[in-house]
């Protein structure tokens, strides 16, 4: 089995948007949990739903919602454009966008699910201790909720790779710019590359596997 | 110097011991409402070791949370000295790190990531991080330098509740909050427990908050203590008076504990390991303590630990044969409560009512209580 120059590509470029979009989300991920885990506040049901949306809204939608945002036209892209002259749509910055939005909900579930497992108690004793909620936070409430934030982090990495209604939408299908693996599975069996879709599936299973694996050994005891 | 003089100026050093360091006072005074409970304080506190004793569901953990500020009254004040921790009508509300009140709570609540060394310097000042003289005291009395590399789960049960209590003190705190420190310890473990708290109320300047539902805690620990009832507190005073007055009862029996017994040691033999306690002309033979002749013991003897005989010479092993008169008979619930009197003092013992019959107890019927010397817990160590 020979892999093609373009499946390289595509499978490289799937792996660092994925990875991109994990370092950009993975600090608002944190923020958005902690406060949906741990504190009370007007609206928090409704930022929950807003965060939770894009779990049960068709991928289509999601892409077509952010599109009409980011394009030139759009309420942010016609800021960006004006103002710095760049347009996102299209680009490989699209991509990002598009699988953040989609996998920050598995992101900040995991966050969410490994945080609730911190007694409040046990961060009450550490403010009595002396220690500021920022240093609660970092010293008790993140290493107790490690396992939930790493298999947050995996599941939402993993559904970034596998990515493909919202991408196409606002990224469309550009060999070596934006399309992904999931895009280029697409491309060939739209062309009858059988190969080609083997070689990608095998790929793509294998990378899946091996992710829900690792998030099974880290969140499993 | 006379000996009396002598004595005299000891009893004084004693009682400035009692009296909390450099004369700070706590004084509470708030309202925090919970769903249909309310806690509604007004108090000084001024001893050393004061003692909040109280049912579950009375509001001892409600006033621990809102001293340790993890819990904002509704309205009031809470100062500490001159410090004001807690002002509704100023709007100010310290934060819990910003309090050093050191907190040892009943479940231990230890960071079960960190090893024991880490749980203990979690709290510690920066600034002492270098110099830790005084942490090296806290583990010297609480016994635990063994532990230092364990994590929590690799502890026992006491010894988690003396790194808890160490990871309070090693935070050289303003304060100690106790939230029942040894309620999840068995009775056995409570007893080894007990001498570690009185070292630290003698090795620290720190004045303590205890609160217990176990009226043997307070009388063991506290210089004063506040009797807490659905929010409200309903008596206070010096513990040995305040639980054995007859007052007290009701406490006494919602803690399992009937008869609370403060008696001077008539002789204490160490080859015969006994001691005797007098009960006016009468001994109460328990096993042998290190304590002078005269000191006052509390002991706690649990009603159904008590026998009732008609006659006093029985061929039975148990060595304490007390006499003394009915003075009530009440029938509570199964049983029958009995009041008798043995020269003054009072106690309460349980039996059933077929003993009640079959013995024709009457008011006022001259008994003896006989009681097993294990029965006897003492509330000294």
């Amino acid at each position: 089995m020979r892999i093609t120059a373009a499946e390289v590509t595509a499978l490289t470029l799937s792996i660092k948007v994925a990875l991109l979009s994990l370092i950009v989300m993975f600090p608002p991920g944190l923020l958005v949990g902690w406060l949906l885990a741990k504190r009370a506040f007007p609206g928090k049901a409704l930022l929950n739903t807003l965060v939770m949306l894009p779990l049960v809204l068709p991928p289509v939608v999601s892409g077509y919602l952010l599109l009409i945002l980011l394009s030139k036209h759009g309420l942010i892209g016609a800021f960006l454009f004006q103002v710095f002259g760049i347009e996102f749509v299209f680009s490989p910055f699209a991509v990002v966008i598009a699988i953040s939005v989609i996998s920050f909900p598995l992101l900040v579930r995991g966050i969410v699910a490994g945080m609730e497992t911190v007694p409040a108690a046990l961060e009450n004793a550490a403010r009595t201790l002396g220690a500021s909620p920022a240093k609660v936070f970092f010293t008790v409430t993140l290493p107790l909720a490690y396992r939930g934030i790493i298999g947050g982090a995996i599941l939402g990495f993993s559904k970034s790779l596998g990515e493909f209604g919202a991408t196409i939408m606002v990224a469309g299908n550009i060999p070596g710019k934006t399309q992904t693996m999931a895009l280029a599975i697409f491309s060939a069996v739209q062309l009858g590359e059988d190969a080609s879709v083997y070689r990608l599936v095998l790929i793509s299973t294998v990378v899946a596997f091996v992710a829900l694996w690792l998030t099974e050994r880290f969140t499993l005891r | 110097m006379t000996a009396a003089a002598a004595a005299d100026s000891t009893g004084a050093a004693a009682d400035l011991n009692d009296v909390m360091a450099n004369n700070i006072k706590i004084s509470l005074n708030f309202r925090k409402r919970l769903g249909s409970f309310a806690l509604n304080l007004n108090c000084t506190l001024e001893k050393k070791v004061t003692a909040f004793l109280g049912a579950s569901g009375s509001g001892k953990s409600t006033l621990l949370s809102c001293l340790s500020g993890t819990l904002s009254p509704d309205e009031g004040a809470i100062a500490f000295g001159d410090e004001l921790l807690y002002a509704s009508a100023l709007g100010i509300d310290m934060p819990p790190e910003k309090r050093r009140f050191g907190y040892v709570f009943q479940e231990g609540y230890l960071f079960p990531h960190l090893t024991v060394a880490q749980n203990i310097r979690y709290g510690q000042p920066r600034y002492r991080r270098k110099t830790p003289e005084s942490t090296a005291q806290v583990l010297d009395i609480l016994e635990i330098s063994a532990l230092l590399q364990r994590y929590p789960k690799q502890l026992s049960g006491g010894e988690r509740q003396r790194v808890a209590i160490a990871r309070a003190l090693a935070m050289e705190p303003q304060m100690l909050l106790m939230d029942e420190p040894l309620a999840s310890l068995d009775s056995e473990l409570k007893n080894r427990i007990i001498p570690y708290l009185h070292h630290v109320k003698d090795a620290f300047d720190v004045p303590i908050l205890y609160v217990t539902h176990a009226i043997s805690e307070a009388m063991a620990l506290a210089d004063e203590a506040f009797l807490l009832s659905n929010g409200e507190i309903t008596a206070s005073g010096e513990p040995h008076q305040l639980l054995t007055a007859p007052s007290a009862m009701p406490i006494a029996q919602l803690t399992g504990v009937e008869n609370i017994l403060s008696l001077p040691v008539a002789e204490s033999d160490k080859s015969r390991g006994v001691t005797e306690l007098e009960i006016g002309s009468q001994y109460l033979v328990i096993p042998y303590i290190a304590a002078n002749i005269g000191k006052a013991i509390p002991t706690a003897i649990r009603a159904e630990d008590i026998i009732i005989s008609l006659e006093p010479n029985l061929p039975i092993s148990a060595r304490n044969i007390l006499k003394g008169a009915i003075d009530e008979l009440d029938a509570v619930g199964e049983r029958t409560m009995l009041s008798i009197l043995v020269e003054g003092h009072r106690l309460s013992v349980k039996i059933t009512h077929e003993a009640r019959e079959q013995l024709q107890l009457r008011k006022g019927m001259e008994v003896y209580c006989v009681i097993k010397a294990n029965a006897i817990n003492l509330l000294w160590n």
